[in-house]
């Protein structure tokens, strides 16, 4: 083992950390001037930047218009239910208690059934 | 008296018929029915590539411009989905496809396998401005206006021809769907009930305003559990509790509302019907019959 000197080791060793500290710096420096570079190149969405452009000008308007929901839909017959006949449906009379000339000029009368 | 004349024709694939009080009455009440039951096949039909609906159907997820029959009919649905808490809902027209229902019903097919349930969207998620007539469906919802569009068009068929007739009751009978307006008959209107409205009749009644309509899963079947009615609570049509129910109201747009709500609700329909004040009539599956409300008990055949 050689005999070297303490201000020669003292040198040397101040030598060394002064290479570290720059070989830190050099690193950090490098990092954020990577980091500045990719940020510019992918730039991404930023949130202020406007979508593109891709539906026609008309279309655009109609898909910002502002319609109000069904609730806000008046209701036809103005009320909040569905309404009852005004009178009750009656059991027509059978024919043989209608007058024979009811019965002769009677057509068949109109049927509500599925359809 | 039943009525002094009658016309019929076919239309809107069913039956059309006008009956009027007064005979001079006929030719102009049955001109103002056909021109409703154009514009009304025009706006609301879902198996007319050309139709208002079908357009609109088509631009699903952005905001349309529709006319006024079709803004009138998508208003009255949402009504009715309203007013059955969704019993009754517009946005089944996905549902009605995939159970088969694709084309018109003359051109179906008898069907068979599983059925195949879509979710249904709800009537909530529907946007409607009727004052400017914009309408917003979205992206992958289909309305169908089957439940409300042609009792909706019964009651203006029948406004319309006694406003043009005045003086003279009119009766307009859309497939089943019935509208009066204008003064009834001495003896009121009679009016027959059954599982199909081509007859026969199981029941006559008379009424004096308003309207009779009728659902039945007993027609419009295309197979097996295959019918028009879906249960939007399930995506699948409705079961089998009650083959025909027939309701009163002071519209037929009230009570076609009604009677298809009632299919729906099966076993629950009863007491629903009740609360409303609806009079009906609900035949089981089994041929059984219930009379609800004021609804006339039904005379035993000789």
């Amino acid at each position: 083992m050689s005999d070297m000197g303490s201000p020669r080791r003292d040198r040397l060793l101040r030598g060394v950390r002064v290479a570290r500290w720059a070989t830190g710096l050099g690193a950090a420096g490098l990092t954020a001037a990577f980091s500045v570079a990719a940020a510019h190149a992918f730039k991404g969405h930023d949130g202020h930047a406007k979508a593109v452009q891709t539906a026609p000008r008309r279309r655009a308007a109609h898909a910002r218009a502002t319609v109000p929901g069904p609730d806000q839909v008046p209701s036809i017959a103005a009320d909040g239910s569905l309404q009852p006949p005004a009178q009750a449906p009656q059991a027509a009379p059978s024919e043989t208690q209608q007058p024979p000339q009811a019965q002769q000029q009677a057509p068949e009368p109109p049927v509500s059934g599925g359809s | 008296m039943i009525a002094s004349a009658t016309a019929s024709w076919a239309a809107i694939g069913t039956t059309v018929s006008v009956h009027v009080t007064e005979l001079e009455a006929l030719e102009t009440a049955q001109r103002h029915v056909q021109a409703e039951v154009v514009a009304i096949d025009h706006a609301c039909s879902r198996f007319r590539a050309d139709s208002e609906l079908s357009r609109l159907n088509a631009r699903a997820g952005r905001a349309t411009p529709v006319g006024p029959l079709l803004s009138e009919a998508i208003a009255a649905a949402l009504r009715a989905a309203r007013l059955t808490d969704g019993i009754v809902d517009p946005t089944i027209g996905e549902a009605l496809m995939l159970a088969g229902y694709d084309r018109d019903f003359a051109q179906l097919r008898p069907q068979a396998g599983r059925l195949r349930a879509a979710r249904v969207p709800g009537w909530r998620v529907l946007r409607h401005d009727p004052a400017r007539r914009l309408v917003i469906v979205p992206a992958g919802v289909q309305l169908d206006l089957g439940a409300t569009a042609k009792a909706l068009a019964a009651d203006r068929c029948a406004a319309a021809a006694a406003a043009a007739c005045p003086g003279c009751g009119v009766l307009v009978n859309l497939g089943g769907d019935i509208a009066v307006a204008g003064p009834a008959p001495e003896a009121g209107w009679t009016v027959g009930i059954g599982d199909d409205h081509r007859g026969p009749a199981d029941q006559a009644i008379t009424i004096r305003s308003g309207g009779v309509a009728t659902s039945s899963t007993a027609v419009r079947r295309w197979g097996a559990g295959r019918h028009h009615i879906i249960d939007p609570r399930t995506g699948i049509p409705a079961g089998a509790c009650w083959r025909t129910v027939s309701v009163a109201a002071a519209s037929c747009l009230d009570a076609n509302t009604a009677a298809t709500a009632a299919v729906v609700l099966g076993p629950a329909a009863e007491r629903w019907l009740t609360e409303r004040g609806l009079p009906a009539r609900l035949v089981a599956s089994d041929g059984t019959t219930v009379a609800v409300d004021d609804w006339p008990q039904e005379v035993p055949a000789a």
